[in-house]
């Protein structure tokens, strides 16, 4: 009877549902209207149009291919003429295993110069699905002749599961004539650090041509632009209509009604890689009624930086959301938003802030890294009634502001603490022994790094404590020094 | 007679006063609530439970070095989502789960799965005066509980679509059994599974029938209740063979012969081979020199990946399941 009774008034006390939203940040059903909106301004595509005469598409195809000079503008202008009809048979014949290379990359060369949706849809299956690794760098390469700025998404989820180097490559240059420059990532990495000399060379010489393209000084400043911040907007384009529908869509994938991760991953994967253009998207969708499209846009602000700090005021709006602070905490650090400051250090020093909440305010002031957030982190830091991972949270976050300093003997005893975050303490130890500059600290950073394991290997559990214990040692040992 | 109306009636009120009281007395006061940030706060109470997980693989979920490697340090951020999760209560059971954004470091914990949204405790009984409030709630001990990770992999579905669900053996009875096999002293909180050699062993059995020319390996999933292996990406079981060696002689390399793994993701090229739950798996073993005596064992791996592909090295890279020597 107590257990009925007990039920009852959980039950009345609406217990285990979400708190509501407050009316500043009110829930709507943000993703459907999306949708709609965005479903109704994609032009119909036109009907292919009538079959045409059998051979009329391979004969233009072998003629392309073994054609040199003026002759290869025959087939290239005709082929205009043909429209769709010739999408389908031109698809065909660039998966044909059987036909010779030449005609299969004359037919991939054909579908580039339609350029219609249909086409430009079958060059994206080709560089998704062709087994043979050539024909997925030609098809990647023939997209960025094409003004098919939709398939972005689809060409950022390829980059990511690619496997050979020249589809990555030409998949990151396509990428940035539709001013996307997620790609840039890999072709520094492949550029200081690929594997042959050849690999380098191509990537430096894509890096030096799409900033050029892009009318940017130097690959370096390109990437600062994509990066950390364009705050003269030199980067940023206005998508098709194609393109903001298939945003929607990846932002449809986020929702709760979808169980399996794998696609909230590959949506998060390429929301957080466009550009500043899909951040209004992001922010209407913080609004959704569902909560999980709600969270995972809130990271995937996060998770593109300051080229999101535009949802900076939404975010911070968002903080009066329970069902989201924390995410949009995490986010106003991460997109660099100063404006929220006052607001994160509020929350962090209330008593009455949720303990998650808290945690994320602190990482978040960590980021931002102003001054008047150093007091108050110091003073959770050292606050030994302060829950643990706050506290850590906290001397982290002094750390990461340049001000390691007043948070380093936390820290140091949080490298012992079996119940503290080992790894997580080590690292900003390092990170503070980095940023310091007097010869103690150097002198210890070189004996730290020297226990380091080697680059691209992963020690088991016994030894990585066991080298946390000798760097353990190293600093109270140099503690006096320092 | 008149003594024993009189017992009768005092027992009669007795009893109805102990309805009374149990049915209108006030309840005990509640404990102050307590906020839960850390599992270690569990501790002092429930130490048996957490030197368990303390134990488990739930509790190195964010610094077992295989999940680091694979994850690469979760710079691959959507790791997170299972492998540091918001209470199961919180997203809703059944539900997909979210990521946390606090102590990360103490992976699949007390709170991620007891903790429920209005601070209370889910557990097996009610105890309101206890310093967690635990609540029983049924769902705690569900398939359905633990599929907002698990079934990521399909685990659950796998379990859903055998003998063993039919027959009402659900995940608890074999990775959370009652300690001693005795209710009363309640679940360990190990949590074994794949960690777990002897588990292992128990899910598959291996044997061979002789052939024209040679030999049929069968593998059979025995006990795994689910497919063997699961989790798509991070395990993988291999057969290998080779000619068992003249008495003295030292044996030669393993042969590779099957496995049994499902693709990750990006993996398009890769087939799914699970071997589901109650299925038995023929592999004809028809090579030149396995005419005679060989020797097969199956090999199970915690990361698919073998250091030199071409020439694996099950001895050194993977956990010997089962070995069987086959004689013409």
């Amino acid at each position: 009877m107590k257990r009925a009774a007990l039920l009852l008034a959980l039950a009345l006390a609406g217990c285990g549902e979400p708190a509501a939203p407050p009316a500043s940040f009110a829930h709507r059903p943000v993703l459907a209207e999306g949708l709609a909106r965005a479903r109704a301004a994609v032009p119909a595509d036109p009907e292919p149009g009538a079959a045409l005469e059998e051979g009329h598409v391979s004969g233009l195809v072998e003629m392309l291919a073994n054609s040199t000079g003026r002759m290869r503008e025959v087939p290239l202008e005709e082929i205009g003429a043909l429209g769709d009809a010739a999408t389908a048979e031109l698809a065909v014949l660039a998966h044909r295993a059987d036909y010779e290379a030449p005609e299969r990359l004359a037919a991939v060369e054909l579908l580039a110069k339609l350029g219609t949706p249909r086409a430009c849809e079958q060059l994206m299956q080709l560089v998704e699905k062709a087994p043979e690794s050539w024909m997925r760098a030609q098809a990647a390469w023939r997209l960025g002749q094409t003004d098919a700025d939709w398939l972005v998404p689809r060409m950022l989820l390829r980059m990511k599961y690619e496997t050979d180097n020249d589809t990555v490559v030409w998949l990151a240059d396509s990428l940035a004539t539709f001013g996307n420059y997620d790609g840039l990532r890999v072709l520094w990495s492949f550029a200081n650090e690929g594997a042959t000399d050849e690999l380098r060379a191509t990537a430096r010489a894509r890096l030096d041509d799409i900033a050029r393209r892009a009318g940017v000084a130097s690959a370096e400043q390109h990437w600062e632009l994509w990066n950390v911040a364009d705050p003269e907007g030199v980067l940023q384009r206005t998508p098709s209509a194609r393109l903001v529908l298939e945003a929607w869509k990846a932002i449809d994938q986020l929702s709760g009604e979808h169980f399996q991760l794998r696609g909230v991953d590959d949506a998060r994967f390429q929301l957080s890689r466009m550009g500043a253009w899909v951040v209004p998207l992001l922010c209407e969708a913080l609004h959704d009624d569902d909560v999980y499209v709600r969270v995972h846009g809130a990271q995937c602000l996060e998770r593109m930086g300051p080229r999101a700090v535009a949802s900076g005021p939404t975010l911070l709006d968002a903080l009066s959301d329970p069902s989201l602070a924390i995410e949009a905490a995490a986010a106003l650090g991460r997109v660099a938003y100063p404006d929220a400051e006052p607001k994160l250090r509020e929350l962090l020093l209330a008593a009455t802030t949720r303990h998650e909440l808290r945690v994320a305010c602190a990482a978040a002031l960590g980021q931002l890294g102003l001054g008047a957030s150093l007091a108050p982190l110091e003073q959770v830091a050292n606050d030994a009634a302060e829950p643990r991972d706050l506290r850590q949270t906290a001397a982290v976050a002094l750390v990461r502001a340049g001000a390691g300093d007043r948070a380093a003997a936390y820290l140091r005893d949080a490298l012992a603490d079996p119940l503290a975050d080992q790894p997580g303490a080590e690292e900003a130890l390092e990170l503070w022994l980095r940023g310091r500059t007097d010869a103690a600290a150097k002198e210890l950073l070189a004996a730290w790094s020297a226990l380091a394991p080697p680059p691209g290997t992963f020690p088991t559990t016994a030894q990585a404590d066991a080298r946390r214990a000798q760097r353990h040692a190293l600093l109270v040992e140099a503690w006096a020094r320092l | 007679m008149k003594a024993l109306r009189t017992v009768a009636a005092l027992l009669l009120v007795a009893l109805t006063g102990w309805i009374l009281v149990e049915v209108f007395a006030p309840p005990p006061p509640p404990a102050a609530p307590q906020r839960f940030t850390t599992s270690t706060q569990c501790r002092d109470c429930h130490a048996e439970v957490y030197g368990e997980w303390e134990g488990s693989w739930h509790a190195q979920s964010w610094t077992d070095p295989d999940v680091l490697a694979l994850s690469e340090n979760f710079s691959n951020t959507d790791c997170i989502d299972c492998h540091a999760p918001r209470p199961v209560f919180e997203t809703g059971v059944a539900n997909r789960v979210l990521p946390r954004a606090s102590r990360r470091n103490e992976g699949v914990d007390c709170i991620a799965c007891h903790l429920m949204p209005d601070g209370a405790v889910a557990g097996t009984i009610d105890k309101p005066s206890a310093p967690c409030t635990p609540k029983s709630v049924w769902e705690l001990s569900k398939a359905d509980f633990c599929a907002g990770c698990h079934d990521q992999h399909k685990t659950v579905q796998q379990w859903k679509d055998s003998s063993w669900f039919q027959k009402g053996v659900d995940c608890l009875d074999c990775h959370m059994p009652f300690r001693g096999g005795d209710p009363g002293r309640g679940r360990d909180h190990t949590m074994h599974g794949g960690h777990d050699l002897e588990l292992v062993r128990s899910a598959v059995a291996l044997r061979g029938t002789r052939t024209e020319g040679g030999w049929t390996i069968e593998v059979e999933n025995v006990g795994a209740g689910h497919s063997f292996p699961t989790d798509e990406r991070s395990r993988a079981a291999d057969v290998f063979w080779r000619p068992l060696p003249a008495a003295g002689a030292a044996p030669g390399a393993w042969r590779h012969l099957y496995r049994f793994r499902s693709p990750y993701r990006y993996e398009v090229d890769v087939p799914d081979t699970l071997l589901l739950a109650d299925e038995t798996r023929a592999l004809p073993l028809a090579e030149a020199d396995a005419d005679g005596a060989v020797e097969v064992a199956l090999f199970y791996k915690l990361t698919p990946y073998w250091t030199d592909p071409a020439a694996p090295d099950p001895d050194r890279e993977a956990q010997l399941v089962h070995r069987v020597e086959l004689r013409p």
